[in-house]
């Protein structure tokens, strides 16, 4: 999923060679984003479109040879003068009359040769790791082998080498990816930047880099620099083994442009440090605009003394599936009730924000400009299964936007307090760009920990949570400030003492030193439910048969699984016709989908399900948590099955789960309809043993929280 | 009293003499663009802008004069020496004298109205400026058009204390008035003892002469049209801050040059008249802001 998908697309061809475009957004000015090298495409700047495309209009094109512009065969077709050719028509084809430029590296050179020749349509020109040659050195590591003779060795920068690249073009792409991406910790940018290679061929790149350059000494490219008129940003990171510092130094001079060096950084921040580069973007675009008077700047402001501000606090509701959203408002409540003058602002997505609504909250408007997660979750799921972990790290690109948007609400400091619930990119980032914190942060949270679905199988999968685990890990201990309050839902005793990864502290013992525990959270005290019968009637089921239900949250990766627990009850039926079941299908699954079998009664939603789940006789449920604690809390017969491959519900629920005496799960890969016939009717009256669950963990928490507020 | 320890002493200062009138300046910093604060109405002087010198002669060459009747200049006590006329040449003057062909005009209250004519006769002389708490003819009616200045009031109640037969009486119990007007945000203490302690540097004679000057102003009041046609001439970047409670010049005088130059408008919720001494900290940033993104991007 991206975070943004475009507003227009086409392609122009010249002289036979296509080449494709994007538009996203309306305002102005238009941000061009240029093509570099083609060993990526326009995906390279994922990090900046959705962020950019909120307050501009962003043009992106892929280059000749890769992405989805044509990959002609020949040198000619890849020289300057044709990709120099190929900006000036996207620029006409996308009404374009006048733009800022973003470029890396060799589209730092062509970019320079369009502001240089045609001043009129550049505005302004930002330039990452300018390759521009003969200005400054070239790195000596470029010229240590030959490009074109047979080496005898292909370790290190040999691999910079025609016949490597057609021998083991992937072995060419992981060795560029690598040097590209120097700072630990970048693994998802590394996997994008091979797959993005792979859209193309070595011989492509090979043809490429022998494409004529009209910049061939370096009077012409000092020349060419020094006729550039419009402001310049330059961006350069101090370990980019690709362009040497001292040429961003020197364009920066050539230019008279302002550079920026990123220290530690590599040679593609924009993906790295995506939301540093995207301050400094907008500020340069800003400021470039106004200058040209192609945007106003905003016509009238408000500024709030101190003391006449209310009390605010921002909830980040994180929105993976609807869990977490009856907790949330539970904190809130009591969280009020400590804080009277508390107003609380939500910042959620749909579907939490229908529950927001029904409880009469206010969301921030800007909220539903976030790029949809529930939609991406959904892309990732298959039947029955969902890599958590993968599907999580494919988030970055939404993660990315949606930190940009919280940063834009949150930096005039309107906010006394934030809370984020499982806000994975507001915390994340925030540990990226601590300077950007500007009010007390609180974070919650019932998972700690990454933790493998498939070590044997997939020990790429093991080595990327532990990257990930140890990441978190320092950023912790690197900034202790960046929060004020980590809460973990549940006594530590909950959380698998299983290692981080190897040479990791364990999760248990690491959350010891960082967490205030608070006991689980419910949204209910189960006291009120304990006389069923009684439920039963009030919500309209009537007693005198076996009630069962079936949920599986809010999202629609639980439809295989309503699917196979029908077919089930059917079967159910045959020994037990009078038990009768009802199917909660959530906002995202339509129950007409689900089978129509007599006594299946399929709702899509029900006001406070916890009421439905504490009369049931017996319910089988995903392995979500919210739902089956829930189940446990009321002290109802259930089963679970968690989702294939989803680290949280295969390893962190479960376990909680069994703390809780909640010993009944199913797997899937085995379930046929006769095991759920089976299982119902094993549950049915079964009596449970279940550890009561804490009624006073929002009280706890919202204790913890009020005190950053004084009280 | 010793005056207080200063954040950044000057690095120079002089003064300039025109028609036996003495204005003193100061110059603090270095670097472009350079930045004049005009002076505001001589009830105050140049140390108004104390909050916003050290801050801006780090990066910048700030220029802060004293208005002809108080602080270190003159004290004439004729209305003509009170013009605008007289106070855009004064400005000019100074910036002749300290080499200055270009700068980014700050000023609030009636220094603003002072600033306004200065852009609109003056274009070459003028990168940018900030207007805060601005005289205007423009806008609606001031607290102070309550009550005559030249007659004798059967009261010297509030706003009636703005009478120069009051000021005679009791030229202090003016000034108290006046600047408990100006800063009518809650624990302004400080501010209110330092601007009075300033007025206090004057007199009711010099006062009434800067009052009773001929003033375009008033005329313009009559003619809405001229008045606009003032602020339409004004072609460089521009940025107007009001307070929403400025109790000495209306808010709506602020929104009105907005409105008839399309500047930007930064309203200070709940702020009184004289924001760069009240709110300093967000003043300084604005102001930073406007240079930067706005005079030298």
């Amino acid at each position: 999923m991206r975070a943004r998908y475009p507003d227009q697309e086409g392609h122009v061809e010249r002289d036979g060679v296509r080449i494709f475009y994007e538009v996203f957004g309306a305002g102005a000015p238009t941000v061009l984003l240029m093509p570099t090298f083609p060993i990526v495409h326009s995906r390279m700047w994922k990090g900046q479109i959705a962020y950019l495309a909120e307050r501009y209009r962003v043009v992106a094109f892929d280059p000749r040879g890769n992405g989805r512009s044509d990959r002609p065969a020949t040198p000619e077709a890849y020289g300057d003068e044709e990709v120099l050719a190929d900006t000036l028509a996207v620029m006409e084809a996308t009404g374009t009359a006048r733009a800022v430029l973003a470029a890396l590296c060799s589209g730092v050179r062509l970019s320079t040769l369009v502001a240089a020749r045609h001043p009129d349509r550049v505005l302004g020109l930002i330039a990452f790791a300018p390759g521009m040659p003969f200005i400054a050195p070239s790195h000596p590591h470029w010229s240590r082998h030959s490009f074109e003779d047979v080496l005898d060795t292909d370790e290190g920068w040999a691999k910079h080498n025609r016949h490597y690249m057609r021998r083991d073009f992937r072995g060419y792409l992981e060795w560029h990816s690598g040097w590209m991406t120097p700072e630990p910790h970048s693994t998802k940018l590394y996997d994008d930047l091979v797959a993005w290679g792979l859209d193309t061929t070595a011989e492509t790149l090979i043809t490429r880099l022998h494409a004529p350059s009209p910049v061939a000494t370096k009077e012409v490219a000092e020349a060419l620099c020094r006729q550039v008129r419009c402001p310049v940003l330059v961006i350069h990171g101090d370990r980019d083994d690709c362009q040497p510092l001292a040429r961003g130094e020197r364009y920066a001079e050539l230019t008279g442009g302002r550079l920026v060096i990123l220290e530690g950084s590599g040679h593609a921040p924009m993906g790295r440090h995506p939301v540093q580069v995207n301050l400094a973007m907008n500020d340069f675009i800003q400021t470039t605009a106004a200058r040209a008077s192609e945007r106003q700047p905003a016509r009238s402001t408000i500024w709030h003394h101190a003391l006449s501000r209310p009390r605010r606090a921002l909830f980040v509701s994180s929105s993976i599936g609807l869990g977490h959203i009856q907790r949330d408002l539970a904190i809130a409540r009591e969280l009020r009730a400590l804080v009277p003058d508390l107003q609380i602002h939500w910042w959620a997505q749909h579907p939490v924000t229908e529950a927001l609504e029904a409880a009469g909250e206010i969301i921030h408007p800007e909220s539903h400009r976030q790029a949809r997660e529930t939609a991406h979750w959904e892309a990732e799921a298959e039947e029955h299964r969902l890599h958590a972990f993968y599907a999580f790290r494919r988030l970055d690109e939404i993660f990315v936007a949606n930190f940009m948007l919280f940063h834009d609400i949150t930096r005039d400091g309107a906010y006394d307090l934030w809370i984020g619930d499982e806000a994975w990119e507001v915390d994340y980032f925030l540990h990226e760009n601590p300077e950007l914190k500007c009010a007390p942060y609180v974070w919650l949270t019932d998972v700690i920990g990454f933790l493998p679905v498939d070590p044997e199988g997939d020990p790429r999968e093991a080595a990327l949570c532990a990257d990930y685990n140890a990441e978190m890990i320092e950023q912790r201990a690197r900034y202790p400030r960046l929060r004020d309050l980590s809460l973990y839902i549940g006594e530590l005793e909950e959380l698998p003492d299983a290692p981080f990864g190897p040479g990791l502290p364990t999760i248990r013992e690491w959350a010891q030193g960082w967490y205030t525990p608070v006991g689980y959270v419910l949204p209910f005290d189960p006291a009120a439910y304990h006389d069923p019968a009684a439920l039963r009637r009030r919500l309209g089921y009537g007693t005198g048969y076996p009630l069962l239900l079936s949920a599986v949250g809010g999202t629609h990766v639980g439809c295989s699984l309503l699917d196979r627990v029908a077919e089930g009850y059917a079967q159910l039926r045959e020994t037990s016709p009078q038990a009768r079941m009802v199917m909660v299908t959530g906002p995202r699954i339509d129950p007409a989908t689900l089978p129509e079998i007599p006594g299946l009664e399929k709702r899509a939603y029900v006001h406070n399900l916890f009421e439905h789940l504490a009369c049931a006789d017996a319910a089988i449920v995903q392995g979500g948590l919210t739902t089956t604690m829930e189940l446990v809390a009321a002290r109802r017969p259930f089963a679970h099955v968690p989702l294939r491959a989803h680290w949280e519900q295969q390893h962190h629920v479960d376990f909680r789960l069994r703390y809780y005496g909640a010993r009944n799960r199913l797997e899937y890969d085995t379930l046929t309809p006769g095991r759920v016939a089976q299982a119902l009717q094993g549950l049915i009256g079964a009596p449970v043993t279940y550890r009561d669950v804490p009624r006073d963990g929002a009280r706890r928490a919202a204790r913890e929280i009020a005190r950053l507020l004084g009280r | 009293m010793s005056e207080e320890r200063r954040a950044f002493p000057p690095d120079r200062e002089g003064h300039i003499s025109r028609s036996g009138v003495r204005l003193h300046y100061e110059v603090s910093g270095v670097g472009d663009p350079p930045l004049l604060f005009l002076p505001a109405w001589d009830i105050v002087h140049a140390r108004t802008w104390k909050f916003q010198v050290p801050y801006f002669a780090r990066r910048h060459r700030v220029v802060t004069v004293d208005p002809r009747g108080n602080g270190r200049s003159g004290r004439p006590t004729s209305p003509e020496a009170y013009t605008e006329a007289e106070h855009v040449r004064d400005a000019i003057d100074v910036m002749d004298e300290a080499g200055i062909a270009r700068a980014v005009v700050v000023a609030f209250s009636r220094g603003a109205w002072h600033a306004a004519l200065l852009a609109a006769q003056h274009p070459d002389r003028v990168l940018g400026m900030v207007l805060a708490g601005s005289s205007s003819p423009l806008g609606g009616p001031s607290a102070r058009a309550a009550y005559p200045f030249d007659e004798v009031l059967p009261t010297g109640e509030s706003w009636a204390k703005y009478n120069r037969h009051y000021w005679r009486r009791d030229y202090r119990g003016f000034v108290e008035f006046f600047i408990s007007r100006v800063f009518t945000e809650p624990h302004s203490t400080k501010h209110i003892e330092d601007a009075v302690g300033w007025g206090l540097e004057t007199t009711a004679d010099v006062l009434t002469a800067s009052e009773a000057a001929p003033r375009q102003l008033a005329r313009l009041r009559e003619d809405q049209e001229a008045a606009r046609a003032v602020y339409r001439s004004i072609r460089c970047p521009l940025l107007i801050v009001h307070g929403s409670d400025d109790a000495i010049v209306p808010w709506s005088r602020g929104a009105a040059i907005a409105e008839v130059t399309g500047a930007p408008l930064v309203t200070i919720a709940g702020g009184g008249h004289h924001l760069f001494a009240r709110e300093p900290v967000r003043m300084n940033l604005l102001l930073r802001e406007f240079i930067d993104r706005r005079v030298i991007a």
